[in-house]
């Protein structure tokens, strides 16, 4: 029993024309809502009802970017991306040559890392160029998220959580632009590194638990950094680790339950380092398939649970690692399929 | 946010007297929204309120008020966060303004009741005790509670394992790991926390009287639940960066013992597998071909590709020992 694929499509489609009101909690993070079900159409091959809605998503995507000052461009690189959200009172405003402080306030209006990463996947797998993406203010701005001491990243001004989450998004921003110079990428390895635990996986800061979302971090992280050696003195330990968070399906912490978005984050990191054949694939598809809902077409956490985006998403994506027939493949470090990402990105990231 | 809110008498900002002069500022999600969230009008309300604050930078009690009022039906917007955060530091420095920080956190204590899986409650809490609070067992307290109502909350931890960064009260931390474990001896926060204490106040590589004094605490919670990983987890963590078999020899014969005991266990069968690999002999590479069968044949199928693969690769060790 695995997915199916027809229901999981309408309810990405359903969830493109309104989301319910359950998810006003994910309000901030509003562009990562978008990226799961815009990549979870092109994931399941379904691009044409995405080229209906082409031109309005890219545009939607664009009104979320806060750019530099128009009378002086030097001003504001530190609160340059693509916030998640559009609640500040700004009028919508997609023309990439006006400014966001003629329409709206500028003092509090804070992007964050892992939705200007979402940002660029969406027009990545639109066929959007980035013509419209101001690269140069955002590159600058990951220069201000990246902390001295430590090498560790935030993900917005004046928010101060400095993690592998906001690490890794910075790694995937500069390899999406093609431009490392917003990193700096020896102390951004020297804080992978300190995070690695006693587990021999990686906790969200040092000495903390070893936790799946984390370990993918830090380990497509190096992979966009073309620095996967780095794992080499403890891969044994690290592949044990990943290997046994399978139950079922995957579980992200040891002793815990399996969950379904496991699928993708303990899924890829086995696939990026080459070890995702030590799984019983058989297994996790059929956890997927069983949290299911028979009736909305979205996957849960686990089954018995209403599904939401995130976990229809991520177990499909996770799917893909297995070759699975209605999943198109994807680049486990970017979590993009191989369609949008492109020959040159694919090869970038499988040489030696 | 639902109907039953409206229902309990909520008060719509417009017909709230003392907010008479504020004009509501609509959220415009241009011609065609994506993936629009329908929010409640509870939610709308709030937030239309909201903009209009943050255009005017009004920074005031009845500010407080309404942004309290916005971040618990928005708990994870960070901009909300850092705007309050912008207001404390105002009234603090208005000396016709009085606010008790405490109400502060009294605030958290009950988010971080309610949404304990948020990180931006804990982050606001981290603020907080920076700026204002300090060094205070309160605060302890306080996440020992959340702890023992939810053990394994990773922000939680979080923030504990800061705070004793920060301010090293070290006191009572073993303590809590026993309570905890006797609670719930599977665990593996608990377990980390106690490798967090142990690693922070003592030298590494861990000395050897240490390692076998934290053995025999994971042995002790092993008699108990062999199959139980954490502890297995924790025992062979202690010799990171080091070799068992160099340092603590004698561990393979206990363990060997436990191996006959506690048949079907497979925690025990592949810790023994390390030691054997790391002791590189015909006959202990011998002996690790055969653990890995009886893993991948009868004790842990599902992990039956590791298991295989693991054969493999000590099959190409022994053949290069000879």
């Amino acid at each position: 029993m695995g997915i199916n694929e027809e229901k999981l499509a309408k309810f990405f489609q359903r969830s493109l024309n309104a989301l319910p009101a359950p998810y006003t909690s994910g309000l901030p993070n509003h562009l990562s809502l978008v990226y799961f079900v815009v990549s979870g159409l092109d994931l399941l091959n379904k691009t044409d009802i995405l080229e209906k809605e082409k031109q309005d998503i890219i545009n939607w995507v664009y009104s979320r970017q806060i750019l530099p000052s128009k009378n002086n461009p030097e001003i504001n690189f530190e609160n340059c991306g693509f916030r998640g959200y559009n609640f500040l009172g700004q009028e919508f405003c997609c023309d990439k040559n006006v400014h966001t402080s003629e329409t709206g306030p500028l003092e509090y209006d804070l992007p964050s890392t892992p939705n200007t990463y979402c940002a660029l996947l969406i027009l990545r797998i639109l066929g959007d160029d980035f013509s419209g993406v101001n690269k140069r203010a955002i590159i600058e701005s990951l220069k201000q998220r990246q902390r001295e001491s430590d090498g560790s990243f935030s993900g917005s001004p004046n928010v101060g959580d400095y993690d592998l989450r906001h690490l890794f998004s910075a790694c995937a921003i500069s390899f999406l632009l093609e431009d490392w110079s917003g990193v700096n990428k020896e102390k951004a390895i020297s804080y992978i590194r300190s995070c690695l635990s006693y587990e021999f996986a990686f906790g969200q800061v040092p000495q903390q638990e070893a936790h799946g979302g984390p370990t993918y971090c830090a380990i497509a992280s190096l992979s966009l950094m073309g620095r996967l050696d780095v794992l080499d003195s403890f891969k044994e330990g690290l592949t044990f680790w990943l290997v046994k968070k399978q139950i079922t399906g995957f579980c992200g912490r040891t002793n815990k339950d399996p969950d379904t978005c496991y699928a993708f984050w303990i899924g890829a990191s086995l696939k990026m380092i080459g070890r995702y054949d030590l799984i019983d694939f058989d297994s996790i598809n059929g956890f997927v398939g069983s949290a299911q809902h028979e009736a909305i077409g979205g996957v849960a956490k686990e089954p018995g649970q209403l599904p939401d985006v995130m976990h229809s998403y991520l177990s499909l994506a996770g799917l893909s690692f297995g070759n699975h027939p209605s999943v198109q493949p994807i680049i486990p470090a970017l979590n993009l399929s191989e369609r949008a990402s492109g020959k040159d990105w694919i090869e970038k990231l499988t040489k030696k | 946010m639902s109907s039953s809110e409206e229902d309990n008498g909520y008060v719509p900002f417009s017909k709230r007297p003392e907010w008479s002069d504020v004009k509501p500022i609509i959220q415009d999600d241009g011609p065609h929204p994506i993936c629009p969230i329908l929010y409640s009008e509870v939610f709308k309300d709030k937030m239309n309120y909201f903009r209009a604050v943050l255009k005017s930078k009004e920074k005031s009690l009845r500010v407080l008020d309404l942004l309290e009022e916005v971040i618990q039906e928005n708990p994870s917007n960070y901009t909300i966060w850092y705007y309050r955060r912008e207001v404390l530091k105002a009234i603090e420095q208005d000396v016709g303004i009085e606010y008790d920080i405490q109400q502060e956190m009294n605030l958290l204590d009950d988010m971080g009741e309610s949404d304990p899986k948020n990180y931006q409650i804990w982050n606001h809490r981290r603020f907080i005790v920076e700026k204002y609070i300090g060094s205070d067992n309160k605060e302890k307290e306080f996440l020992s509670g959340v702890l023992l109502e939810d053990a394994k909350n990773y922000h939680a931890w979080s923030h504990r394992q800061w705070l004793l960064k920060t301010y090293g009260d070290w006191n009572g931390e073993l303590a809590l790991v026993d309570k905890l474990l006797s609670l719930d001896h599977r665990n593996n926060s608990v377990w980390n926390h106690r490798y967090f204490v142990i690693s922070n106040t003592n030298p590494s590589p861990f000395p050897l009287s240490l390692i076998e004094r934290e053995c025999e605490f994971a042995f002790n919670h092993i008699r108990h639940s062999p199959n139980n990983e954490s502890p297995w987890s924790y025992l062979k963590g202690l010799f990171k960066g080091q070799q068992i078999s160099t340092i603590y020899p004698s561990l393979l014969d206990k363990l060997i013992e436990m191996k006959s005991k506690y048949i079907g266990c497979s925690h025990v069968n592949s810790i023994i597998l390390d030691i054997y690999q790391e002791q590189n002999t015909k006959f202990s590479l011998e002996n690790s071909l055969n653990i890995c069968k009886l893993l991948s044949e009868t004790i842990d199928p599902i992990h039956k590709n590791y298991w295989n693969f693991k054969y493999n690769s000590i099959l190409d060790q022994l053949k290069s020992t000879n």
